[in-house]
């Protein structure tokens, strides 16, 4: 729904989303055929070093992590999507809500389970938030 | 009028907020309540009072206050003479006070989501609304609940307050208690020197003692509510959690536990009669925790139907005395302990396991929620009650908000869990 719209640059910032590809991987592994232990090595560097997502326990960082981004994307608006059920989501959402109502960035928050049952409700209220936006 | 009654009706008047947080209010409570109310129990008095006495402290000002996730380990805040403050066990005084439908009211517009726990809900709003003291501290434990520790962070960045977090590893082994001990330490360094309270060998020994003295009472507790009639009930026995959450290192709490044997031991001897009445149709194990807000769950289950609670989960006693001699150690053993901990077969164990020490003839899961931790496992657990032919029923429900689970249902599924039993031992 929001790819089909050409006006709006989206960055997915979720547990599927850029996050895994905030830090490239450093020369160090850049062997063309990395045996076993250089991939265990690579992956682990990725989950260590990659910006921590609301699982982890670092506010500090969680938070800088936002700042960067709403400054480096030059961010205009968020669309949080607040997984049912999942504490962190519902967690990371408060900071964020300080956060962006600090930098007077709109901002609308969209509660699904993921299934396609909330997608119609979900159309309209994306509708009238970038309706809004304009 | 009732005079309960008559305070609920105060506490939501615009002077509400300022009764609540008065140590003033705790202070009359404690002379209405406590001194002029007949209790079942004097152990029950003597709670109360306590309850009472440390909610007037924490807003008094006088020492600093910090706020403990469930499961931390307690002696730590009294060993630096902290007031610990449970936000779960404040919002279960805010539903049983009919304060947590307008609390949990205000965490939505605060954006808190309604599918988290409402205690932490209640308890993110009731800081909010200046009905509960702000702390000084925030001590969380990342074992078990999964929220307490991110309302706690919550909480530490918005009122700016400093968080200690004890991270807990999923298994017990040598490494996890070293690096639980290592974390402890930690904290304990950092107390010592935002309180200017000197880490002693005395101190710890104090505190540990009283911890210990407790738990040995807490066991002879328990074996008494083993015997046949059992002579203490869930609806008195779930208000004793209140010294696992708040009590662990407190001079009362072996006091209290003390009292408790005694009069359950003249009970069973026949020197009394029981307060609650010899009756018990069925024996059963509770899980988790009750709802606050009403207490008529618990009283359809053991005065309509007859059933008596023999033994809850919460009040199990599951790790080995303290030892002074290596503290952290041992209060990371303590922590590690806990049989909700690691895998599931572990907290169905335990569970099996109560069910033969007190001749149950079946457990009740209260499946409160927003608990992922108790709740995740439940139908786990119910299959494999069932394959050891021990009738398990989840029931469906929530601590803090009455409104969301109406009462017909869970009373159609009592009944009907009452019939299964009738019919099994027919």
């Amino acid at each position: 729904m929001l790819k089909e719209n050409p006006e709006l640059v989206l960055y997915p910032e979720n547990c599927a989303g850029m996050r895994y590809l905030e830090k490239p991987l450093p020369d160090s592994f850049a062997n063309q055929d990395p045996g076993r232990e250089e991939i265990m090595a690579m992956i682990a560097h990725n989950y260590l070093e990659k910006p921590p997502c609301p699982r982890v326990f670092n506010r500090e960082a969680r938070e800088l992590y936002y700042r960067r981004l709403i400054e480096e994307k030059q961010v205009s608006a968020v669309i949080y999507h607040d997984l049912l059920f999942c504490d962190m989501c519902h967690y990371d959402y408060l900071m964020l809500q300080d956060l962006l109502e600090e930098k007077a960035i709109p901002h609308l928050k969209v509660k699904t389970e993921l299934g396609d049952e909330d997608l119609g409700q979900l159309k309209t209220r994306v509708e009238a938030f970038l309706e809004i936006l304009e | 009028m009732n005079p309960q009654q008559i305070f609920k009706d105060k506490l939501k008047g615009t002077l509400g907020r300022k009764l609540f947080s008065s140590p003033s209010t705790y202070k009359l409570a404690r002379e209405v309540f406590v001194k002029k109310n007949r209790f079942n129990f004097e152990a029950r008095r003597k709670l109360t009072a306590m309850g009472l006495d440390q909610a007037a402290e924490a807003y008094h000002n006088k020492k600093p206050v910090a706020w403990t996730s469930a499961f931390f380990p307690g002696e730590l805040v009294y060993i630096f003479d902290l007031v610990p403050f449970a936000p779960e066990a404040a919002s279960g005084v805010a539903a049983s006070m009919d304060l947590a439908p307008d609390l949990l009211k205000h965490s939505d517009q605060m954006g808190l989501s309604s599918d988290s726990c409402s205690f932490h809900r209640c308890a993110a709003a009731g800081t909010s609304l200046e009905y509960f003291p702000l702390p000084d501290f925030l001590l969380a434990s990342s074992h078990l609940c999964d929220g307490a520790p991110r309302l706690f962070q919550y909480m530490a960045r918005r009122y700016d307050r400093p968080l200690y977090l004890l991270d807990v590893p999923f298994r017990y082994s040598d490494h996890a208690l070293k690096y639980v001990a290592d974390q402890l330490a930690g904290i304990a360094e950092d107390l010592e020197k935002r309180t200017g309270i000197k880490l002693t060998r005395e101190r710890i020994a104090e505190v540990f003692d009283r911890s210990n003295r407790a738990r040995s009472h807490q066991l002879a507790v328990s074996k008494l509510r083993q015997k046949v009639p059992s002579p203490l009930g869930g609806e008195e026995g779930l208000s004793y959690f209140y010294l696992t959450l708040l009590g662990q290192g407190h001079p009362e709490t072996p006091e209290i536990y003390r009292t408790l044997e005694e009069e359950l031991q003249k009970i069973v001897d026949g020197e009394v009669e029981n307060p609650e009445g010899k009756e018990e149709r069925f024996r059963l194990i509770w899980l988790h925790l009750r709802p606050y807000y009403s207490s008529e769950m618990i009283a359809y289950l053991e005065k309509e139907l007859g059933h008596k609670i023999v033994a809850e989960e919460m009040n199990y006693v599951y790790w080995p005395p303290l030892d002074a001699g290596k503290p952290f150690l041992s209060l990371a053993e303590k922590v590690l302990s806990h049989p909700g901990m690691g895998p599931l077969e572990r907290r169905t164990e335990t569970i099996r396991q109560m069910v033969s020490d007190y001749r149950a003839h079946g457990v009740i899961h209260f499946s409160h929620w927003g608990c992922r931790q108790s709740v995740g496992g439940s139908m786990a657990m119910k299959k494999k009650f069932r394959e050891k032919d021990i009738p398990f029923l989840a029931i469906d429900g929530d601590c803090i908000d009455g409104d969301s689970f109406p009462w017909g249902q869970a009373l159609t599924r009592l009944e009907g869990f009452h019939e299964v039993l009738e019919q099994l031992h027919a």
